[in-house]
């Protein structure tokens, strides 16, 4: 299968002294749910700042999507959900929908029935006219989750996207994930959370910057002869 | 550069402040206040109670004992600004000593003798002193009547005529122009860079730039929401000024938007510029000594330029609301058009051009 992201020796380091990614690497085939597992600090954030275009690697080599696109052409293409709600406070969740569909080029019926699509996947109907201000942390997730999909993007990064999200909840995120993946989507993933990492097609391991492993989660754990993911990262930080 | 997002970030700007109303209320009703307040003070006009004391004892001649100091006692009339009182020297000095006089004119008991013997006597004016620029006043005023009453006669026919303005201009009408600047200048660069903050802390801008959206569709887009602002304030504040403090304006209501216009780009990118330099709203707030109170003291605001000293000159001459207050008084007070201040747009558009540099350099700092 074609990869729709490739990363070759990256490196990135924020004065003073701060070595967020070294020779990292990566391939992300296009399609699945790809997951970056590691504690905070690990260098997930960042990697997934230089993937979207917003900052610029010190070395290597970063493919993403395609490499003839213009910058302009691949943003269009990427939905980013950051760490923490990236919202217009004082908007409500209809106009914060409608301002992230109006710049990536969205218009008339079609943005109209995708706003509303999105207000009932994310379970916020009745709350379209509230200003995000007045909504419950999980609620502001949600709606960030909305606005990173509002342009049915190709490849989808997802900074965290289920913290403080209730478990039922968080299940059909993960079934509607799955839908988007079947419609040709890509997902790429952070979480420090090891049972939520397990739920992805493939996972990077991330420590300190560097990768420690990639690959499906059968193979990772038969790599390391580890029963669980947990396991399976204490054995390749130790080795 | 696509139209259509520089009018989605326009108009997420408009929505943003149509839900704050607070802020909305504070673009408008401040400065309405403050020029009603300026207005009031303007307007009203102090008056100064000066005492006159006569001690003169007179000169004998053959009709009788004759003072010359009599003469002026008769000549001083009351003017709007002076109301005089005959008092006798330790009452005056009790009263200026009270405050019931700010000042007293004392003249001597050789006062006629001096005369006759053609020497010059000597008039004792004492005044309270403690608001020099009181005393300024009440002297200029107490030296034009007791020169009118010196001179006796009339010395000639004067016609008085204006090049500009004309009797009924006051300091209000000099100061109008300058408000309409001001404020425009003020609450464009005070909001754009509290907003631009937000998007910085609130992570909004950050997912600005991973779309489609350029910086130069950004500025754009700022400048546009925030100039629909500007623009009714400044017209608000015109008409406010015009028909309810009946502000003299004789120059053409398009120039002055052209000028708030461009007052306007370089105020929303300046706003930008240093909101890259500030964490929180109070580091933004702490701009305002550096950026507005400067300009309010030296671009001719309250105090005119030519009378500065040469440092401050320079430094007048190097802030935009300088040129932004020549302009608009060339144009509303004088009626000149646009060709006669271009020199005052150029500056002003370099500066602008500047700001969209800096603010463009400046606007992923930190991302």
């Amino acid at each position: 299968m074609e990869n729709i992201i490739e990363v070759e020796s990256l490196n990135k380091k924020f004065p003073p002294d701060t070595h967020a990614l070294i020779e990292f690497n990566l391939q992300v085939e296009r399609g699945i749910t790809f997951g970056l597992l590691g504690p905070n600090g690990s260098g997930k954030t960042t990697l997934i700042r230089i993937l979207v275009g917003i900052l610029k690697p010190d070395l290597g080599k970063v493919m993403v999507i395609s490499p003839s696109l213009h910058w302009s052409e691949r943003a269009a293409k990427i939905g980013y959900m950051t760490q923490s709600p990236a919202l217009y406070q004082d908007l409500t969740v209809a106009e914060n929908l409608d301002f992230f569909a109006t710049i990536y080029g969205l218009s008339g019926k079609e943005k109209r029935k995708r706003i509303g699509k999105l207000i009932s996947l994310v379970k916020l109907e009745g709350k379209e006219n509230s200003p995000v201000l007045t909504l419950s942390g999980g609620m502001r997730q949600r709606v960030s989750l909305a606005t990173s999909l509002v342009h049915n993007p190709q490849l989808i990064f997802l900074d965290e996207p289920t913290v403080g999200i209730d478990p039922s909840l968080r299940l059909e995120f993960w079934d509607y994930f799955r839908s988007l993946n079947k419609d040709g989507a890509t997902i790429v993933l952070s979480t420090h959370v090891m049972e939520e990492a397990a739920r992805a097609d493939e996972l990077a391991l991330l420590r300190d910057g560097r990768l420690l492993a990639q690959g499906k989660v059968e193979k990772l754990l038969s790599d390391t002869g580890t029963k669980n993911l947990e396991e399976a990262f204490l054995a390749l930080e130790g080795g | 550069m696509s139209a259509r997002r520089i009018f989605a970030v326009a108009k997420r700007i408009v929505r943003q402040f149509a839900h704050d109303r607070r802020t909305l209320a504070l673009i408008v009703i401040v400065p309405l206040l403050l020029l009603s307040i300026l207005g009031t003070l303007f307007k009203t006009t102090s008056i100064f109670d000066v005492g006159f004391i006569n001690q003169d004892k007179g000169v004998a001649t053959p009709f009788g004992t004759e003072k010359f100091s009599q003469q002026i006692e008769g000549s001083l009339k009351d003017s709007p600004n002076l109301k005089w009182h005959k008092r006798q020297l330790p009452e005056a000095k009790s009263g200026l000593e009270a405050g019931s006089l700010d000042a007293y004119v004392a003249l001597g008991e050789n006062f006629s003798q001096d005369i006759l013997d053609k020497k010059t006597p000597p008039v004792v004016i004492r005044l309270e002193g403690s608001d020099p620029n009181a005393s300024q006043q009440v002297l200029g005023l107490i030296n034009q009547t007791l020169t009118n009453s010196f001179a006796g006669a009339k010395p000639a026919e004067i016609k008085i005529d204006y090049l500009y303005g004309g009797e009924k201009f006051g300091a209000l009408d000099y100061f109008a122009p300058v408000f309409i600047a001001f404020f425009a200048f003020f609450f464009v660069f005070l909001l754009t860079s509290v907003s631009f903050l937000r998007e910085r802390n609130q992570g909004t801008i950050e997912r600005l730039f991973a779309s489609p959206v350029n910086n130069a569709e950004i500025v754009f887009g700022y400048f546009l929401g925030f100039l629909i602002f500007a623009l009714i304030q400044s017209l608000i504040v015109l008409l406010f000024t015009i028909y309810v403090l009946n502000v003299h304006f004789v120059g053409n209501l398009w120039f002055i938007l052209i000028i708030e216009l461009i007052l306007v780009v370089g105020a929303v990118n300046l706003g930008i510029f240093l909101s890259a330099y500030a964490r929180n709203e109070l580091q933004v707030v702490q701009f305002m000594p550096l950026v507005i109170i400067p300009q309010a003291l030296l671009s001719g605001f309250v105090w005119p330029i030519k009378s500065m000293p040469a440092i401050l000159q320079w430094l007048s001459y190097a802030m935009p609301l300088t040129y932004a207050n020549e302009a608009l008084r060339d144009i509303m007070i004088k009626g000149m058009d646009l060709a006669k201040v271009s020199f005052d747009i150029y500056v002003l558009s370099a500066f602008a051009l500047l700001m969209i540099f800096l603010a463009g350099v400046s606007i992923r700092k930190g991302i």
